[in-house]
């Protein structure tokens, strides 16, 4: 494999050991509160907020960290989403790169 | 942007612009990815998903992250960093309910189309003709993805921000975002142009200047920069 590949890949590597720090801060992105959240911030709940806020349910909500209250605990659930976030995207654009670029020639140029 | 914090007449334009922007995007791409740079897409995709897990904990209580589009728009082109970006955000709202279903056109603006291209602008703003190893194309790529993630931040306070002047009920009480734009703006660029963006500028210039100086041939328009960046041929005088 070429240098620069491998080391990009190392580089991803070390960030996805690191993702736990990700959920060392702990509050709630601004614009993003919940229902309950934003009852406390202005003591009402919007009515077209409550009517499209909880539309959609993930299947893994908060990226697999509400299963446990531990930060270890946490950790294994943000470790596990981003492995299935970081394999999933790469397979797809690894497959649909192939796809687009089948009938060129692999020159390395423009 | 979770569901909720725009009204239908902010989100339903904002899926509107994103479908020519996706279909060209797309278009692009097939045209203008090379064999090489293959690997270095999938390589970029899951980038943009695994930045945007650091959370970054700013005063007030406020957390924020930064987003990793304006590297793909410098080393792959802006119009791939639209697609790679877009899907990132289509996984994180689908299998982790992050950002909204409704909001997926207004958040994929921001952060898949306004970030990439504020940040190669801004770039290549700066770089000028320098050589693709030269510091200043370094900078370039930094203050690119600081301008680039503040911008976005700043559309981003203001898609939230007009919500109580367009959407409030007949006694004056807002449907969706409760803030306007005196508070919605400020807080969004406070966050991200201090905070998240130091993450955004490390990671763009530190990986751009890795790339430019061991194997430029990835970058999208090296050959383009390359040429732009030699001295005149001028004729002999006689």
């Amino acid at each position: 494999m070429e240098k620069v590949l491998r080391n990009l890949l190392i580089w991803l590597l070390i960030l996805v050991i690191l993702v736990p720090l990700g959920i060392i801060a702990s509050g709630t992105a601004y614009g993003e509160w919940s229902v309950d959240e934003l009852q406390s911030l202005i003591g009402y709940v919007p009515a077209g907020f409550a009517s499209l806020n909880g539309l959609y349910h993930a299947p893994i909500p908060d990226y697999g960290t509400d299963w446990a209250s531990s930060f270890i605990g946490q950790s294994l659930g943000y470790y596990l989403a981003a492995i299935i976030g970081v394999s999933l995207l790469a397979v797809l654009f690894f497959l649909i790169g192939r796809e687009l670029t089948k009938d060129k020639e692999d020159t390395g140029e423009q | 942007m979770p569901d909720g914090y725009l009204g239908p007449n902010t989100y339903i334009p904002l899926w509107l612009i994103m479908i020519p922007i996706w279909y060209y995007a797309g278009r692009w791409l097939k045209t203008n990815l090379r064999t090489k740079q293959v690997p270095y897409l999938a390589l970029a995709a899951a980038f943009s998903f695994v930045i945007m897990m650091f959370n970054v904990p700013i005063p007030g209580g406020s957390t924020g992250h930064a987003v990793g589009s304006a590297l793909v728009a410098i080393i792959l082109g802006p119009w791939a960093a639209v697609v790679t970006t877009s899907v990132a955000l289509l996984i994180q709202c689908l299998l982790f309910g992050d950002g909204g279903i409704t909001t997926f056109g207004a958040n994929c603006f921001n952060m898949a189309v306004v970030i990439p291209f504020v940040g190669y602008y801004t770039y290549a703003f700066i770089a000028g003709r320098t050589k693709i190893t030269e510091r200043r194309r370094i900078i370039g790529a930094g203050v690119g993805g600081w301008l680039g993630l503040t911008v976005a931040a700043a559309c981003a306070g203001f898609e939230m921000g007009i919500q109580p002047i367009l959407n409030s009920s007949a006694t004056g009480v807002p449907l969706y975002m409760p803030y306007g734009l005196n508070i919605t703006v400020p807080a969004m660029v406070f966050g991200h142009a201090f905070f998240f963006s130091i993450i955004e500028v490390v990671v763009t210039a530190v990986a751009f200047a890795y790339i430019a100086r061991n194997d430029p041939s990835i970058i999208w328009n090296y050959k383009a920069i390359e040429s732009a960046s030699k001295p005149k041929v001028t004729a002999a005088p006689a």
